[in-house]
């Protein structure tokens, strides 16, 4: 029995361990969804998100070292994000045909984004840092960082938070949109790029190509627009 | 497929390299997006003037399967957020409150102002259509005028 104790603890500390855990628990996460025909709550990233914790939580391994066990996973979000180009190029014709709604709501998107998340922190009578923290949440996460920090924010808070929104975005798009009767890809897409970012992108890119292709857009122009406005705003 | 991994990678690269010179606030991947489209969009006078033609390279074999499943790159970063628990909890659920309030808002907004401009770019198309055809209405004008007014009335349906 101490020796089993002994093996689970010894392969707890190999990084193939998280790695082939991570992978093992995405694809069951992937059936479930599958099962529950793609109930909102049994999304993907969210329920391997809840099971790896436990994992973590249950074997006493820390964040730090399932990180650096899974870093070949993370390694591929920066060719991932470049390979968004490829579908934006095979539905250039819808984008062309999107641009008056692609210039009305990336503006007004991006406003609504930073100036709600300031006035109901405030209103909640949150703290300075933590305002400042939440403010650029719906940018891509390392630009988030980078405009948080610039207005009196923290990096660490504000990566947790950026995270926490596009987590949220990518549960609760699809049932929002059925209420909205919002039915067009392009504009599914670009909401949940704007607003949840690469989560969000991801959940896109499930429904189909050219709503992948607008959230990428969408992520684009807001991370450079969120680096613009927030600034302006909270200064 | 190490092929495409090449051109992506190289991408990346250029990206990383250019934000880095620049100074520029933008992160190096987005960068190296807008470049690799730039280059797509050039080769589309040559070689990748159909879409078969783009189906058929390694980049494109890749980058299929490799964004269907974007979502399992961002399972770390989301582990990471239950790292930082006792933020929501120090804060109670004002901060849940906040998140995920904003996000409903800012989401409905951004798809509704989309879907808005959509209808009322159809519905002006098919008014300026109306006024073509209530004037001189020449023959002349007729066949380039209809594929383009096939393409927003579907628009409209759509967004309707």
């Amino acid at each position: 029995m101490s020796e089993l104790r002994d093996s689970v603890a010894w392969l707890s500390t190999l990084p193939l361990t998280w790695l082939a855990l991570t992978l093992a628990v995405w694809l069951m996460a992937e059936r479930l969804a599958v099962a529950v025909k793609g109930h909102a709550l049994a999304n993907p990233v969210l329920v391997s998100v809840i099971a790896i914790v436990l994992l973590l939580k249950l074997s006493g391994t820390t964040y730090a070292h399932y990180l650096s066990s899974v870093q070949v996973i993370q390694a591929l979000i920066g060719p991932a994000v470049v390979a968004i180009a490829v579908p934006m190029f095979r539905n250039w014709p819808v984008v062309v045909r999107n641009a008056a709604p692609i210039a009305l709501a990336l503006p007004v998107g991006c406003i609504t984004a930073v100036v709600a998340a300031v006035l109901i922190s405030r209103a909640c009578a949150l703290p300075d840092v933590m305002v400042s923290s939440l403010a650029p949440k719906s940018a891509t996460t390392g630009v988030a960082m980078a405009v948080s920090q610039g207005v009196g924010g923290q990096a660490a808070m504000t990566a947790t938070f950026t995270v926490a929104t596009s987590i949220v975005v990518a549960v609760v798009l699809v049932p929002l949109m059925r209420v909205l009767r919002i039915k067009d890809s392009a504009a599914i897409g670009f909401a949940a790029g704007l607003t949840g970012h690469a989560v969000g992108t991801a959940r896109a890119f499930q429904i189909d190509s050219v709503a992948g292709t607008f959230a990428g857009i969408a992520l684009c122009l807001n991370a450079v627009l969120t680096a613009l406005i927030v600034p302006m705003m909270l200064r | 497929m190490i092929g495409g991994f090449a051109v992506l990678l190289g991408f990346q690269l250029g990206g990383e390299a250019l934000a880095h010179l620049l100074h520029a606030p933008i992160p190096g991947p987005v960068i190296g997006l807008l470049m690799l489209f730039g280059w797509l969009r050039m080769r589309s006078f040559t070689d990748l003037d159909t879409p078969e033609a783009l189906d058929r390279t390694e980049l494109a074999q890749l980058t299929g399967p490799l964004l269907r499943n974007l979502g399992i790159l961002f399972v770390p970063s989301g582990v990471g957020v239950l790292e930082y628990a006792d933020l929501f909890v120090a804060r109670g659920p004002a901060v849940l409150l906040v998140l995920v309030v904003s996000t409903l808002l800012t989401m409905m907004v951004t798809a509704l102002a989309f879907a808005g401009a959509q209808s009322l770019a159809a519905r002006i198309a098919i008014q300026r259509r109306t006024q073509l055809e209530g004037g001189t209405g020449t023959s002349a004008a007729q066949p380039s005028e209809s594929p383009n007014l096939a393409e927003q009335e579907g628009l409209n349906e759509r967004a309707a």
